[in-house]
């Protein structure tokens, strides 16, 4: 057999994967793991936990992948899935847990994070004290956005939305974030306030 | 109600060129933005603040490691290798298959035998007198008949001439004929919808495609291996450069000393060809010499004699036997006349335009037929009525 390029779009690897060829697999899992464990992070600390979920995603998706229909919307799917299996075990091993039936009412704790060449800056943490008070569906919709790269329609999909209600999400979510660093007044406040911190 | 908010820092957030601008910047980029902003000085405020926002998506401090990677990839490997047996199967001639000669569809191909012609025996003849049935089946030298019941039987004989069957011992034919100095044949049939594979005694083996028949002589003679094939094989033959191994079909001949290949020449098909996949061969046809290469397609016209020869995706021809049709750009006529025969079915158009179409994929014939014709009509703009075994095939285009 041919060794199949990693330049191969996703429907022809989808394509080659559900008529068995175990290289697409290969591909595929390669292509996705660093993305579905990022994005899996944000839902559990527990990153073993995030591990399995990819393995179950990958182990499934095997055994019923002659079953599988023709799709050029891997990313979605896989998305979609390997955030129901976390959804899903979360739900099983914690207690508290239990009675969460919506998977839509997952935490999602993406922040911000700080570069060392921007530390007397403060705008970051007016960010972060932002996105800390989106939604979790808001930073969730715009982790996938923006981190991940996913487009509305792709977005719309995982996140079980409208194409509309998808934009609305990041549209509201961003316009906080940009409010947070806009206000010139609070800026300067926070500085000064930040400022005897920075002279130690 | 929240309104969306509508600025241009909206507009920014949404525009892939700016975004693209700002995770990976070039020149030009940078050129045409700061050209943007010193022409709409107004909205420079709220690209800054897009552009500082998009910025900080990037650096994100989750990261998996190497080793995260091929561990998980390891436990999947492990979880799944507990193999049903199909698809360790699938595996096996997938591996199989790189080291193929294959020749291919209809009839008029002589790879050296000539000399032969005169000591053959009357193929066509005794292919006629095996009847048509639903089930695989064995035809002896004396005429008694054997049916398998299995959908692809795997018929063995081995060095003591012991015939097993899905390795069952079901006779042994050495010890009533041997005495004998007349050439005995076996004959082997697979009606549509049904495969089978059938190993020599010389450790040669054989696959055989829906409808098609194989007549081999109980035993090999000395000087050759001879066999005759109508419809589609293919071929591991066991090497021994001074044994030769012959194929004989309706149309075409092939002389190997020993490689794999895949023969077809079904007498309702209006071409025969040879494709190569490993190997050198040299096709005789009308006293005239063709020598192949390597992953060459070479095509006889049954009617009009015209050849034709050229490099070709060899998959394409051997996929039937480990269960799959790979197909680059194939006319749907094509696929199916393959699919009829691979699942017995009666393929009909309403619509010339359909046969026309052209489709590029794999098809997995380890499905049935009416999955085969919902994949179809997924991806081409086509519509099934199946009844009983008949289907018809329809454009949606009207």
């Amino acid at each position: 057999m041919e060794k199949k390029q990693i330049t191969l779009s996703d429907k022809e690897l989808w394509i080659d994967f559900i008529s068995g060829e175990n290289d697409a697999f290969k591909i595929i899992y390669e292509k996705y793991f660093p993305e579905l464990f990022k994005y899996g992070c944000y839902f559990s600390d527990d990153e073993d936990l995030v591990k399995d979920c990819i393995q179950d995603l990958f182990v499934n998706l095997y055994h019923y992948r002659l079953k599988l229909k023709l799709t050029d919307k891997i990313r979605p799917y896989l998305i979609a899935s390997f955030k129901r299996n976390i959804f899903n075990k979360l739900r099983s091993e914690s207690k508290e847990k239990k009675n969460q039936i919506n998977i839509d009412s997952l935490s999602f704790d993406y922040t911000f994070s700080e570069d060392a060449n921007e530390m007397e800056d403060n705008k970051i943490a007016l960010l972060q004290n932002a996105m800390k008070g989106l939604t979790a569906r808001q930073r969730e919709a715009i982790y996938l956005k923006y981190v991940t790269g996913l487009n509305y329609e792709e977005l719309s999909a995982v996140m079980n939305l409208s194409y509309q209600g998808s934009r609305n999400l990041i549209s509201h979510g961003m316009e906080r974030l940009r409010k947070a660093i806009s206000n010139k007044a609070l800026l300067l406040l926070s500085l000064l306030w930040k400022a005897p911190f920075l002279k130690k | 109600m929240n309104l969306i908010p509508t600025n241009k820092f909206q507009e920014f957030i949404d525009d892939q060129s700016f975004i693209d601008w700002v995770e990976h910047p070039s020149v030009e980029s940078d050129q045409y933005w700061k050209q943007y902003i010193a022409d709409h000085p107004a909205e420079k405020e709220h690209i800054h603040q897009a552009k500082y926002i998009l910025k900080r998506f990037q650096n994100e401090k989750k990261k998996p490691n190497s080793n995260d990677v091929r561990n998980v990839w390891l436990n999947i490997q492990s979880k799944i290798l507990n193999p049903p047996r199909k698809i360790s199967y699938i595996t096996r001639w997938s591996a199989a298959a790189t080291i193929l000669l294959l020749i291919g569809i209809g009839a008029g191909i002589l790879f050296f035998a000539r000399e032969q012609k005169d000591t053959s025996a009357n193929y066509t003849a005794m292919a006629k007198m095996a009847a048509a049935g639903n089930e695989v089946k064995l035809i002896f030298s004396d005429h008694s008949e054997k049916q398998f019941t299995a959908k692809d039987p795997i018929i063995k004989y081995n060095q003591h001439g012991d015939i097993l069957v899905d390795s069952v011992t079901l006779a042994n034919e050495l010890s009533t004929h041997n005495k004998s100095d007349k050439e005995l044949f076996n004959q082997l049939v697979v009606p549509k919808g049904k495969r089978s594979s059938l190993t020599f005694a010389d450790g040669t083996r054989l696959f055989l495609n829906s409808g098609s028949q194989v007549i081999y002589p109980v035993t090999f003679n000395k000087k050759l291996r001879e066999i005759y094939i109508s419809g589609e094989a293919y071929l591991e033959v066991s090497h021994n450069a001074g044994w030769p191994f012959i194929v004989k079909t309706d149309h075409i001949e092939v002389k190997v000393l020993g490689t794999e290949f895949n023969i077809k020449s079904y007498p309702d098909d209006f071409n025969s060809s040879v494709v190569l996949v490993k190997g050198s061969v040299q096709a005789i046809f009308k006293s005239q010499k063709v020598r192949m290469k390597e992953s060459e397609l070479f095509t006889f016209d049954n009617a009009t004699e015209k050849t034709s020869i050229g490099k070709t995706n060899v998959l394409e021809y051997v996929s039937w036997k480990d269960g799959w049709m790979y197909c680059t750009n194939e006319k749907i006529a094509n696929i199916a006349t393959k699919l009829s025969r691979y699942y017995d079915v009666n393929i009909q158009f309403n619509d010339d335009m359909v046969k026309e179409m052209t489709l590029t994929g794999k098809l997995d014939l380890k499905t049935n037929c009416q999955e085969i014709l919902n994949v179809i009509s997924f991806i081409a703009p086509v519509d099934y009525k199946l009844v009983g075994r008949n289907i018809l095939l329809s454009s949606k285009i009207k």
